[in-house]
């Protein structure tokens, strides 16, 4: 099973995955099937296959959600944006008490995975936004001012020994 | 033009086959429409129509026309030719087992 990822571009698909893609795109009867995640969280198991109109689709295998787009990238962007409407949907549902039961159900499983993806997303946003950060004010400063360092007390330690009320 | 060559047309007909606005959402808007199904047990459908494309990709054609649970050759014809009631009529013949999506019937092993 490939990955479908999204997100960090550390974690697209392997050469030799999008080499197979290359030699024979995949098909709506022959599509390949992956995951599409972000960083190490899964969102849903798919399809994705190339139609005839040369767009890109990608099909939860496991909710009803969808994305199409010429652009493979973009379509699984897109999917996840999908899938994050469609948690938001079921949830209005479920809360007008209209949800079906295997609304419900895809609603247990699907809000624990968009809460992962949000948060694997702000971690990785936070964390990108400190490195870049970092590295500015380095170059600023011509050295690296953020790294952790020692400092030495600058006034003597007090001689009379610490209050006890 | 015709609903499955421009988006507009295909939002407005979807729109007015499912009765439903529609709940519009980053890339597609999501019409439902309620059924009682042939074992008298309620179902709803839904589908999504991708809102920010000028023209529809057959992909997205080809799950609305699976989703409605007719042929995708039939798919021009039943956007413009169709009344609410019609589809409504037509969706009725189906357990509500058979209405749902098709991700869940495959789960199930049912599709």
């Amino acid at each position: 099973m490939s990955a479908i990822s999204s997100g960090n571009p550390e974690q697209m698909p392997t050469t030799q995955q999008s080499a197979s893609r290359l030699q024979s795109p995949p098909t709506e009867d022959a599509p390949e099937v992956g995951v599409v995640a972000w960083g190490d969280v899964v969102l849903s198991e798919a399809e994705h296959y190339i139609d005839p109109d040369g767009v890109h689709v990608i099909r939860s295998l496991e909710f009803d959600v969808n994305a199409y787009d010429e652009d493979f990238e973009t379509a699984v962007g897109m999917f996840v944006d999908n899938a994050e409407d469609y948690c938001s949907y079921l949830a209005n549902l479920a809360r007008e008490q209209t949800a079906r039961p295997h609304e419900l159900e895809m609603l247990g499983s699907l809000y624990e995975r968009v809460m992962a993806i949000r948060n694997e997303r702000e971690r990785e946003l936070s964390q990108d936004l400190a490195v870049a950060l970092m590295r500015k004010v380095n170059r600023v400063f011509g050295r690296n001012v953020l790294a952790p360092k020692w400092r030495q007390r600058m006034t003597p330690p007090s001689s009379s020994p610490p209050s006890s009320g | 033009m015709a609903p499955t060559n421009d988006t507009a047309q295909l939002l407005a007909a979807v729109e007015r086959l499912t009765g439903d606005t529609g709940t519009y959402g980053t890339h597609n808007v999501r019409f439902r429409i309620d059924i009682t199904g042939s074992d008298g047990k309620p179902q709803s459908v839904v589908v999504a129509v991708t809102h920010n494309r000028r023209q529809p990709a057959k992909g997205n054609l080809n799950d609305i026309a699976d989703g409605l649970r007719i042929p995708r050759s039939d798919l021009e014809h039943m956007l413009t030719k169709w009344s609410h009631d019609d589809l409504v009529k037509h969706l009725q013949q189906f357990t509500s087992t058979q209405l749902l999506p098709l991700a869940i019937r495959r789960q199930r092993g049912i599709a």
